[in-house]
């Protein structure tokens, strides 16, 4: 055996490696803000006020969080990679309420996709997503500056209705620990609200009266 | 009642196209460099184990290298804006930190370093030995780890670089600020003196 293979093949005993994660993110973030803006938007939604918020603010809300979905502000859009249209694997929709814990909300007629832990339905130019929130603790949605954000009452829960430029979602799958993005380009817009948990994703609509007036007539729990 | 497969109508409203993969490093640099922490994370988690090994064999001492692999992880956060896109990142990484663990160890002055060791084979638990490894009698891989402890500092971080962590010729003089030529020249002079100690 020559030289560099023996060293390669040196057994060094390593102290045991530190998890350094936590502490390294613990020094990049800035937690402060989620305290009081999550509240903030809450007691708008209560209200039941159909708040705009113009661009030249979104400095100062530049972070809330609905359901499993953080939302951010950004200066530039993430590159998404779009891809030929996969809302997961079709299936009859008694199968797709088999594969999550809740019961989905449903319009009369739709069409049923599985993807992971997240149940997709569509029908006319709707696309609805659902799942757990905890699950996807880490659900984040970025909108750029191309994009408008409303907070609004849908179904008696918070909501908010993003209009404008696409957008994604990212998060962490709990079981493999991956960093996962979903990513979706749209021409319209997204309703996104939160009750019991679950998080719910409305895509298409093309007002937010027509967003409500859908997840109101929505049949379900 | 709901969802009769292929009765609805054609989504013409959605353009949509969904993606579900795991990122790639780039990928996660990009989003980094642009604030998520959590893509940095996931960055932290793929390189934490070199890193810590990287400041340990320069270091040598656990909590120093434990301090100079999270400092460099900070530091490498904060100049992130300056990686150029489609470098690789490893290298990038491991030269802030060995700069760290170097400064720790300029610091640490005269204080007696660690002295590296074997792998007891008999403490289960351990990293299970190679079959290469295996093939080593004890005595042999204590002499020729001897033999590298004895080699000058210089020489010995091009060791441990390239052999003991695994890293290209490219990613050691990344790591240690050296010219390339400088590395291929170290590791010769090494390797010539360690085959004299060892195979007198």
């Amino acid at each position: 055996m020559n030289l560099e293979h023996e060293l390669r093949a040196l057994p060094i005993a390593y102290p045991e490696a530190p998890d350094l994660a936590p502490r390294v993110l613990a020094r990049l973030e800035r937690p402060a803000r989620r305290w009081w803006l999550a509240p903030a938007l809450v007691a708008v939604a209560a209200a039941g006020a159909l708040l705009a918020i113009p661009q030249t603010r979104a400095a100062i809300l530049d972070f809330f969080r609905i359901g499993g979905v953080e939302v951010q502000r950004v200066e530039t859009q993430p590159r998404a990679p779009v891809r030929a249209a996969a809302l997961g694997r079709e299936v009859p929709f008694e199968v797709a309420q088999r594969a999550v814990d809740f019961p989905l909300l449903a319009p009369s007629s739709s069409i049923a996709y599985v993807d992971g832990r997240m149940v997709n339905l569509r029908w006319k130019r709707y696309v609805l997503s659902q799942w757990r929130g905890e699950q996807l603790a880490f659900a984040q949605k970025q909108v750029g500056p191309g994009s408008q954000t409303v907070g609004v009452d849908v179904r008696g829960a918070t909501g908010l209705w993003i209009t404008g430029a696409r957008h994604e979602i990212i998060y962490r799958d709990p079981r493999t620990g991956q960093i996962v993005a979903k990513s979706r380009r749209l021409a319209g817009n997204v309703l996104i609200w939160e009750a019991g948990g679950i998080t719910y994703r409305l895509e298409g609509a093309r007002t937010v009266a027509d967003a409500r007036a859908v997840a109101r007539n929505l049949r379900g729990p | 009642m709901v969802s009769q497969s292929g009765n609805a109508a054609s989504p013409r409203g959605v353009e949509a196209a969904v993606v579900d993969r795991p990122l790639e490093e780039h990928e996660l640099i990009e989003r980094a460099k642009r604030g998520d922490t959590s893509a940095y994370e996931a960055l932290v988690r793929a390189h934490q184990g070199i890193a810590f090994r990287t400041a340990f064999l320069i270091a040598r001492d656990p909590s120093d290298a434990d301090e100079a692999a999270q400092d460099g992880f900070v530091k490498a956060y904060r100049v992130l804006g300056r990686f150029r896109r489609g470098a690789p990142f490893r290298p990038w990484l491991l030269q802030i930190v060995a700069n760290e663990a170097r400064n720790r160890r300029r610091s640490a002055g005269r204080r007696a370093n660690l002295a590296l060791r074997l792998v007891d084979e008999a403490r289960p638990g351990d990293a299970v030995p190679s079959p290469e490894a295996a093939l080593l009698s004890d005595e042999r891989r204590a002499e020729l780890l001897a033999a590298v402890e004895g080699l000058r500092e210089e020489e010995r971080l091009v060791v441990s670089c390239r052999f003991f962590l695994g890293l290209s010729e490219d990613e050691t003089a990344q790591t240690l600020g050296l010219k390339l030529g400088t590395v291929k020249s170290r590791t010769s002079r090494a390797l010539a003196q360690l085959r004299e100690e060892v195979e007198r």
